[in-house]
Formats: C-alpha cells, structure tokens, sequence
C-alpha cells in the first residue's frame, strides 16, 4: 500500500515518518514503538506534532482506513479547538470523542463523565470505554515484572465488575491468573478460568487456553496440598 | 497458540520458555547477528524504493517539526530491519 500512487498522494495530507528498530547501538529512539503502544511490527500510527500518540490505525492499513482515521481525528482537532475558543457548548461532544478515540487518562476522563449528563440509553457503552481506559492505564503504569502487581490491581476491577472489552483484554486475565498462583489461591484460579470460559465461549483459541489453564489450576493445587 | 499482550511485546509464555531452554549459549552466539551485518540490513531497508515514492523523515524531529510548521498530522509507520 505504501508503494502506490494513491497513498502518495494522499499522503500530503499529513508529515511523513519511517521508524525502524535496528537493534544497532547508535539507534536515535529505540522504545519509540513501545512508548507509543505498538506491539508488533509493522505498526502505523498518528501521532501529534509533539509526538503524542493520537490514533493507531494496524500494521497494513488501505487507504481508506488511513483517510478514516484521519478524518476522525481532524474532527476531533476542529472540535478542540472550538471548545479552546470558547464554544463551551460543545465540551461534552469533545468529551465523548475523545473518550472514543482513547485520548483521556482514566482519571480525567472519570471526573469528565460525572460532570456532563448523558441519556440512560447512552451511559453504559460510556461506561465501558471509561473501563477500558482504567485497565489500559494500570497495564501501561504496570512493567513486565510486575504482573502480580498488576493481577491484584485487576482483580480489585473483577471484583467490582470492571472488565474490559478491549482487544487486549487476554492480559486482563493472564495477570490476575498470576496473581492467584501468587497468592496460592486455587479456588479464586479456578472461579478466574470458569469465567474465561463463559466469556470467551466463542473464542476458537478457547479449548487450547482451558488446557493450559487446567495444567496451571492442577500445579496449583498440588503445591498448596502439599 | 493464544499470545498476551503487555507493554508492547507479544509473548507465549509456556512457548517462550521452551524455546529458552532448548537453545544454547552457542546457539545463540551463532544466530546474533554482527553490528556490520545490521548496519547492512538497515541501509538495505531505508533504500528501498516504496520510501522514497512519498515524502518520508528518516528523523523524528524533522518529522515532528515538520508537522508543527505545516499544522499536519504525523503519521508513523514503525517497522525493523533486524529481522525479516
């Protein structure tokens, strides 16, 4: 895609930047994959003229799911600045696309929600995005060493019935799995796996997952009977 | 193989394991490649042709700079040379 006339001329549109990660020592910005949540390569995303990580769009997007992205992003620029120039009429519109486009911290956009009125219809989809951002932000605050950690901080979420519905939710799971290992807590492991199970009955990965899990579950108990 | 996600790398962990213990220190030695040889495949990899069929930085703060000057968008592809 890349290569073609009609990405070249679309993209005139926006500054152009090619990242690549060369493992070679000299390499200016090696993290900057991970600092702007990739995880795999390719990876395209939009980003602010100050380097804020605006949008990710996937690793081989078309055309037009660049144009789209661009789009909902120079709506939300338009709306930005109206709100900054005072058209405070139009906050709580800023406030849901910016919740859409994941661009608040959990906590800002929290105290945003309780500021604003929304129709019963529209208040448990809101919910769940501000959701979402909670458990992103734990994970980002959260380094790979510390996945217990991170597992208690989610099962506190569990407990009040805050799950993520994110593409990245399997590391909701796995850190509270780790969590309960650590805790040598069988019964919470397996109150964990059964609920895997009934949420991600769909998932053609799901019988795989099971079998681990039920390998884990059986360590588990074995080390806290004897 | 059901892959977790966190902090921008994908991993397997019963998968990564046993891939740990199976390769040995020589193993390893053997398939790390050299500095020249990155070096190499980077050069090989900003040459080609689809970056320069559009107006591409090679450095952040041009980019950035860029975009500020122009009131643009960055858009950034992240990709490796280190590997295939």
């Amino acid at each position: 895609m890349l290569s073609t006339d009609e990405f070249a001329e679309w993209s005139t549109k926006v500054a152009l930047f090619v990242h690549n990660s060369s493992r070679i020592d000299d390499e200016p910005f090696p993290d900057l994959l991970r600092e702007k949540g990739g995880n795999a390569f390719p990876t395209v995303s939009f980003l602010d003229a100050e380097g804020a990580l605006l949008l990710q769009v996937g690793g081989a997007p078309t055309v037009e799911e660049l144009e789209a992205g661009y789009r909902r992003l120079a709506a939300w620029r338009e709306l930005r600045a109206a709100v900054d120039g005072g058209a405070t009429e139009r906050a709580k519109q800023l406030f849901v696309t910016e919740l859409d486009l994941g661009l608040l911290d959990f906590a800002a956009a929290q105290s945003a929600f309780a500021s604003f009125e929304f129709p019963a219809a529209e208040v448990a989809a809101l919910q769940q995005q501000l959701v979402n951002l909670e458990f992103r932000d734990i994970l980002r605050a959260t380094a790979r060493s510390e996945m217990i950690t991170g597992g208690e901080a989610f099962l506190a979420m569990y407990r009040a019935d805050r799950i993520p519905d994110s593409a990245q939710d399997t590391t909701f799971w796995e850190f509270m799995f780790a969590a309960a290992e650590a805790r040598a807590d069988p019964p919470l492991f397996a109150e964990l796996m059964a609920d895997v199970k009934k949420r991600k009955a769909g998932d053609r990965r799901l019988k795989r997952y099971l079998a681990s899990l039920e390998q884990r579950l059986a360590k588990l108990q074995s080390k806290t009977d004897g | 193989m059901l892959l977790f996600f966190a902090h921008g790398r994908a991993f397997a962990p019963a998968l990564v394991a046993g891939i740990l213990a199976l390769s040995t220190p020589a193993q390893q030695d053997r398939d790390e490649p050299t500095r020249q040889q990155l070096v190499q495949r980077r050069e090989a990899k900003l040459a080609k042709p689809v970056f320069r069929h559009a107006k591409w930085h090679l450095d952040y703060e041009r980019a950035r700079a860029d975009a500020a000057e122009s009131d643009r968008l960055l858009l950034v592809y992240f990709t490796r040379s280190y590997a295939p």
